[in-house]
């Protein structure tokens, strides 16, 4: 394993969700290499500090000041909230309506529950849309990728020069990432086919074929490289960001396959 | 399962379904109910607060502003994540605006210059990681604190944020990222 392999995995190393040949092969790397060793350690320190100091926060809660003993809600509040009530008191048939409309709106708009309150200061944190609701199927992306690439094909054996990136857009439902190596000549001189290498949201829940990570993205597109526990079935589960959240190039591969091996076993492959 | 992890998670049950029912009672008129919210959550929130804001007297606004921000948006609440878990959403939100307020203000740059020339030769331990915390962005911040000092799980986090659980992973690996530059420029 190389120096700039090793650093991608020495955080998540560090914190103890590494796991299996990956993390031989980094114990392996930082017992020879001092550089990569003193990184670890770096990491270790920094992360333990952290640790701790939320472990303390748990015996030693902050107790909020005497200010904060009553809440003062703003006098409008108040009213407005014994105005509409009052109202619907005084008037059975007012309520019912109100009580229809709000049912009419909850089954309308199931997208939008458990939202925060509205106002120009929550835009920062806009809800997205549940997973569930976002995971277009294999053939919503197809559909809309068709006039764009070709099919997907197995693309295993192959490496792509560089992935692209492509947004497709489901009728209804937010974007679909997707992430497509491109035709051409691969490093080993074979004609390529363009072939999809990862879809967020994954299509894995419904049943569609596993998705193979073959692209190493160029290594200034990388922000981060993390291998974490899934909390529901225990996989491990790869995580790679690519690009920068704030221009739009932002993507993130998911796989079961450590995106970094297959790059390495499709090399070998060829 | 041993008993005590169950009557742990009974108790957590227990809580968060009366929770639901004050909230029910609060949008039903009743502000008693929606003050028994406040001091069942207070401390929580407050706590998120002063971990975002670094300081009691922005905690306190936080937190006042967080708790009126949710009884007028009560009705938006429908029980599918923690009222907890709502409750920091809208803290964090609270937050960011203070932080955004203060850094527009010309105090708060002064501020701000002067913290970052500060000398932290004299933090230590916890204080040192407080004040590492403090020097990244609200977003690193909010996550560090979330997953750290709240220990919530990166789907709580996720409720809490408003993003998907892949999201808050990353955002978790690159805050670690941040934080570890900046703890080890801070340490004496």
């Amino acid at each position: 394993m190389t120096c700039r392999t090793t650093r991608r995995y020495l955080q998540t190393y560090a914190a103890g969700e590494l796991e299996g040949a990956a993390a031989v092969r980094v114990k392996e790397h930082c017992e020879q290499c001092p550089g990569c060793a003193g990184e670890l350690e770096s990491y270790a320190g920094a992360l333990a500090a952290l640790e701790q100091a939320g472990r303390a926060q748990g015996r030693d809660f902050l107790e909020p000041p005497a200010a904060l003993a009553n809440l003062r809600l703003p006098v409008e509040a108040q009213n407005g909230r014994r105005l509409v009530w009052g109202a619907a008191l005084a008037n059975g048939v007012l309520a019912a309506v109100l009580a229809f409309m709000a049912f009419q709106f909850v089954s309308q708009r199931p997208a939008e529950r458990d939202t925060v309150p509205a106002g120009p200061e929550f835009a920062a944190v806009a809800p997205e849309k549940t997973p569930e609701a976002a995971v277009p199927s294999a053939g919503d992306v197809q559909a809309e990728l068709s006039h764009t690439v070709a099919p997907p094909v197995q693309a295993a054996a192959r490496v792509p020069a560089k992935p692209v990136v492509v947004r497709a857009r489901r009728a209804g439902a937010e974007k679909a990432v997707v992430v497509v190596a491109p035709a051409g000549p691969s490093e080993a001189g074979e004609t390529l086919e363009p072939a999809v290498v990862d879809v967020r949201p994954p299509l894995r829940d419904e049943g569609a074929p596993a998705v193979v990570v073959v692209a190493e993205p160029e290594e200034e597109q990388v922000a981060s490289h993390a291998a974490m526990l899934d909390e529901d079935t225990g996989d491990r589960v790869f995580y790679t960001s690519v690009g920068d959240e704030k221009d739009g190039s932002y993507v993130m591969l998911i796989s079961h396959a450590d995106p970094l091996d297959a790059v390495a076993a499709a090399a070998a492959a060829l | 399962m041993t008993g005590s992890v169950e009557s742990t998670i009974e108790g957590a049950v227990a809580r968060q379904d009366h929770d639901l029912q004050l909230v029910l009672q609060a949008r039903a008129g009743d502000s008693n109910a929606f003050d028994e919210l406040f001091t069942r959550h207070r401390r929580y929130v407050y706590n998120i607060c002063h971990r975002m804001l670094g300081n009691a007297e922005d905690a306190v606004d936080a937190t006042q502003a967080a708790f009126i921000a949710a009884f007028k948006g009560l009705a938006r609440f429908r029980g599918e994540a923690a009222f907890r878990t709502w409750m920091y959403r809208i803290a964090i939100n609270e937050c960011n605006a203070i932080l955004r307020r203060k850094h527009r203000t010309r105090e708060d740059v002064e501020a701000a210059v002067a913290c970052e020339e500060a000398p932290v030769g004299d933090v230590q331990g916890d204080d040192l990681v407080h004040e590492a915390i403090l020097r990244l962005p609200p977003d690193m911040r909010a996550v560090l604190v979330l997953f750290y000092y709240q220990e919530l799980s990166s789907r709580e986090i996720a409720q809490a944020l408003g993003c998907s659980d892949g999201a808050v992973r990353v955002r978790l690996h690159r805050a670690r990222t941040a934080f570890k530059k900046q703890f080890e420029e801070m340490k004496p």
